[in-house]
């Protein structure tokens, strides 16, 4: 049996495994819909607690736990529109190609870099 | 997967020209190499370059048997070629080879033209051979690596273009958004854009300001307008006819002579730009034909 030292390890997919992939949106992320249609996404950050630590040190007294927002742009809100749950991220890029009339290879590009900044910020997951 | 019902695009790459399914995407592409993947999983593969001097089929296939078992530990031998191989390759002079992995074989061609000597290395990935035997036939049948009217076709990612074969690619790059073909000759540099998607770009700039914020351009000031509308924009900047700036323009680094022409395709949400740069007076049937051979497909 092998037993992983504190690091957590990485599952590494295949693009194409990744694709079949559905992204979840985190439940504790606050989404604003902006005059423009635009999204406007407020997350949770927590600071480490050796940086809480220092700040209360200097006399900050704050919760632990802060937030962040993130202003999704036009085909960044479309994307976020389309993760509804139950389309996977090759259907995201489908549906995001055929609305902007973009190769498929094209969308799935900046699809993909864009779900891959948001998990990097814990905004989704991938089921 | 029913490859009858499938509908086909060509695929054209610098100098190579073949049908493939519509489902089958460019997933990586070089100056001479083409991977066509379905369903994210490598389908076919093309190599191809000019050779100097005879061409040995014999040299190839040992220096590829010997990539194979170094890369894969696969071993990769001569086999004869099936009689409809045979058949839809009969222009060139060909040698069959497969190999047998795991879960994966692969089975291809080594090509030499005597017209071109070009040769063409095209090697299919195949998990139930049954299947792309049909395809492999159809795609190899189709496939073509020189043109009786010396152009050269590009057609990847929805863009087909047709340029003089005087031009040679100098660098490619397809990004989300972006693509940019750019060409030179001893006259010319050639660069082809397409930027995506235009409703995008275009929300809150128009043609012009686009132009400026995706060319960079040694430049303070634009060039003068020569036509516009709403659809197109095209500039030009061209010393004055004198000896002495003629033969300035000569000597100097920077070509003198540019010109550059943007287009919106409403109907494919994209915008194309054409950007020519030469030392001596721009031909405008070049520009013209450079411009009608661009489109989308």
């Amino acid at each position: 049996m092998s037993v992983s030292k504190g690091k957590n390890r990485t599952v590494q997919l295949t693009r194409a495994e990744a694709l079949k992939c559905t992204p979840i949106k985190n439940t504790e992320i606050k989404e604003e819909r902006l005059e423009t249609g635009e999204v406007l996404l407020t997350y949770p950050i927590k600071i480490r607690p050796w940086a809480a630590d220092l700040a209360r040190r200097f006399g900050w007294e704050g919760n632990r736990v802060q937030s962040k927002k993130l202003h999704l742009d036009e085909l960044g809100t479309t994307v976020w529109d389309l993760m509804d749950g139950r389309r996977s991220a090759q259907q995201i890029i489908k549906r995001f190609a055929g609305k902007y009339q973009l190769h498929t290879r094209e969308a799935e590009v900046g699809v993909t870099r864009f779900l891959r900044i948001l998990g990097k910020r814990g905004l989704i997951g991938l089921k | 997967m029913d490859y009858g019902q499938t509908p086909w695009m060509e695929i054209a790459w610098n100098g190579i020209r073949f049908m493939a399914p519509a489902d089958w995407q460019v997933g990586t592409i070089g100056k001479h190499y083409l991977m066509l993947e379905e369903e994210s999983r490598p389908v076919v593969e093309f190599k191809w370059g000019k050779v100097k001097g005879a061409f040995s089929h014999q040299a190839h296939l040992s220096r590829l048997a010997d990539l194979h078992k170094k890369k894969l530990g696969k071993a990769v031998s001569e086999c004869p070629l099936s009689a409809e191989w045979e058949e839809a390759l009969g222009k060139y002079r060909a040698t069959g080879f497969s190999w047998q992995g795991n879960t994966i074989c692969g089975k291809g061609v080594i090509l030499y033209c005597p017209a071109c000597q070009n040769a063409t290395l095209i090697q299919f990935y195949q998990r139930d051979s049954s299947e792309t035997e049909e395809v492999s036939q159809r795609l190899l049948s189709s496939f073509q690596d020189h043109r009786e009217d010396n152009q050269i076709v590009w057609s990847v990612f929805g863009i087909r273009a047709t340029t003089p074969h005087t031009l040679h690619l100098v660098r490619h790059r397809f990004e989300a958004g972006r693509f940019e073909m750019a060409f030179k000759s001893k006259e010319h540099k050639v660069t082809l854009h397409r930027w995506g998607p235009a409703s995008i770009l275009l929300s809150n700039q128009d043609l012009s300001e686009l132009a400026g914020t995706m060319l960079q351009h040694p430049w303070a000031e634009p060039y003068p307008v020569i036509a516009a509308s709403s659809k197109a924009v095209e500039w030009s900047l061209a010393p004055p006819p004198t000896i002495w700036a003629y033969w300035w323009n000569r000597i100097k680094a920077k070509p003198s002579f540019q010109w550059f022409r943007l287009w919106h395709l409403e109907e494919r949400n994209c915008i194309f730009g054409v950007e020519i740069q030469g030392r001596i007076p721009l031909d405008p049937r070049f520009l013209d034909r450079i411009c009608t051979g661009y489109e989308c497909v």
